[in-house]
């Protein structure tokens, strides 16, 4: 339990409101206040996003700008019909209704399924701060982070060409599992089906999501098919630590990886249900 | 530490609370509205016991500080049956024994209920999504997801009802 609870209505006076010891910037709750029943966290204050205003799904041209206190739910959108993949996965009907697209940039692995799409969207923030705003890439943001009265306001990327867009994740369950492993990938081919520019982002395998460049510098050049989908597969399980968890053990992780790359990659029929 | 009032209706009703700075709003519903209906369950939105409706959306009260909840409109289980008639997803608990210890149904009804509210006629695909937060150690699901279905037929049969859903 904090000791106050704050609910400033506007980015200026959340940055003003950070400005202190034992602050926290909440949003949709379902990690810091989730942290906070558990123990794990003692905010002296909670800092809510929630007045803000800066929820929202936006078009800049051909870039797509969607604020990050914007819920889950509200990404199944019409122009974002290909992440409705990683939408279905993630978490529960509840869950997507209060956590934030924003937000799910702190989750921490194996959970964060929309850092792994965006970081192979090669998304980019909009960080403000005491000293205005920035922008920041989303590869830098998991190396650097934040300062602690930073806040992500929006997140921005250029939606993928029809048919360069690559999602799976391999799950214990088919509904409401954390990442064993998440494949996220835009493939841009010629009409020969060599791929001229891929980038492949993962789940499950490091502290935060990451890109695999040992995956796509197997690609690059290849004709896109079985061989090479497999060949990227191996070429990333050797070069990520990969970890263990309830989900999964690291020796798991590193079995599956190649084989959802490859799924991922080639697509493969979803998995049927009940 | 400094306490504060928080104003929202709660199944109607108008409530104007003193509430610790930070209090969970399952512990506000259940130890200050007398509303215990809804269950507080793993503290970590991991469970579905907690489901209640804030302005009709399914959210997990156990992750909302009271203070978030402001000018909001909440409906719990006991929002549910109207004029002491049982709703008919109620009804169809009852009917199927959908039911054991009971910890989870209040959270599976709220799940279910806004899932009918959207689509009455669900397939079975849809309704397992819609309970796949909700977690039952007794039943083994099966008899929730017939509940629901059951529900959703019965519904079908009666107009007035699916309206009265709607409401």
């Amino acid at each position: 339990m904090a000791f106050a609870v704050h609910r400033p209505e506007s980015i200026e006076a959340v940055i003003a409101a950070l400005d202190g010891t034992g602050r926290v910037a909440v949003s949709g709750g379902t990690l810091a206040v989730r942290a906070i029943n558990e123990g794990k966290s003692f905010p002296l204050a909670i800092v809510s996003l929630s007045r803000t205003g800066i929820a929202g799904i936006a078009r800049d041209g051909d870039v797509i700008e969607i604020g990050a206190a914007t819920p889950i739910a509200k990404l199944s959108h019409p122009n974002l019909a290909f992440l409705n993949g990683v939408l279905t996965g993630f978490g529960t009907p509840a869950l997507r209704n209060m956590a934030t697209l924003g937000g799910n940039l702190f989750a921490p692995q194996p959970y964060g399924d929309f850092g792994v799409a965006l970081l192979a969207l090669d998304a980019s923030l909009v960080i403000a701060g005491p000293s205005g705003k920035r922008r920041l890439p989303l590869s830098k943001f998991y190396e650097t982070g934040l300062a602690s009265n930073e806040i992500v306001t929006n997140i921005r990327f250029t939606p993928p060409h029809p048919g360069t867009w690559h999602w799976l994740k391999a799950t214990r369950r088919a509904l409401n599992s954390a990442a064993v492993v998440a494949v996220a990938a835009v493939v841009e081919t010629d009409r020969a089906r060599v791929i001229k520019a891929v980038r492949i982002a993962l789940g499950g395998v490091d502290c935060h999501p990451v890109r695999s460049p040992a995956a796509e510098a197997s690609l690059l050049g290849r004709v896109l098919d079985t061989a090479s989908a497999a060949a990227a597969g191996e070429a990333a399980a050797a070069s990520h630590p990969s970890f263990t968890d309830a989900y999964a053990s690291a020796w798991y992780r590193k079995r599956v990886l190649p084989i959802f790359m490859r799924r991922a990659l080639l697509g493969a029929p979803l998995e049927t249900m009940p | 530490m400094k306490s504060s009032y928080v104003n929202f209706t709660l199944n109607g009703e108008e409530k104007e609370l003193l509430v610790e700075p930070g209090r969970r709003l399952v512990d506000v519903l259940r130890e200050q509205c007398g509303a215990t209906g809804t269950k507080n369950g793993c503290g970590q939105g991991t469970c579905g016991a907690c489901t209640i409706h804030i302005d009709g959306v399914a959210m997990l009260s156990c992750l909302v500080p009271a203070e978030l909840a402001e000018g909001t409109e909440i409906v719990t289980i006991e929002g549910v049956a109207q004029n002491r008639t049982l709703h008919t997803l109620q009804k169809a608990f009852l009917a199927q024994a959908a039911i054991q210890c009971g910890f989870c149904t209040a959270g599976m009804i709220m799940a279910a209920k806004v899932l009918l509210d959207r689509d009455p006629s669900p397939t079975r695909r849809a309704v397992i999504e819609a309970l796949s937060g909700n977690v039952c150690r007794c039943t083994g699901y099966e008899p929730i997801i017939a509940a629901v279905l059951a529900a959703a037929a019965t519904l079908a049969e009666q107009p007035a009802a699916a309206a009265a859903v709607a409401a």
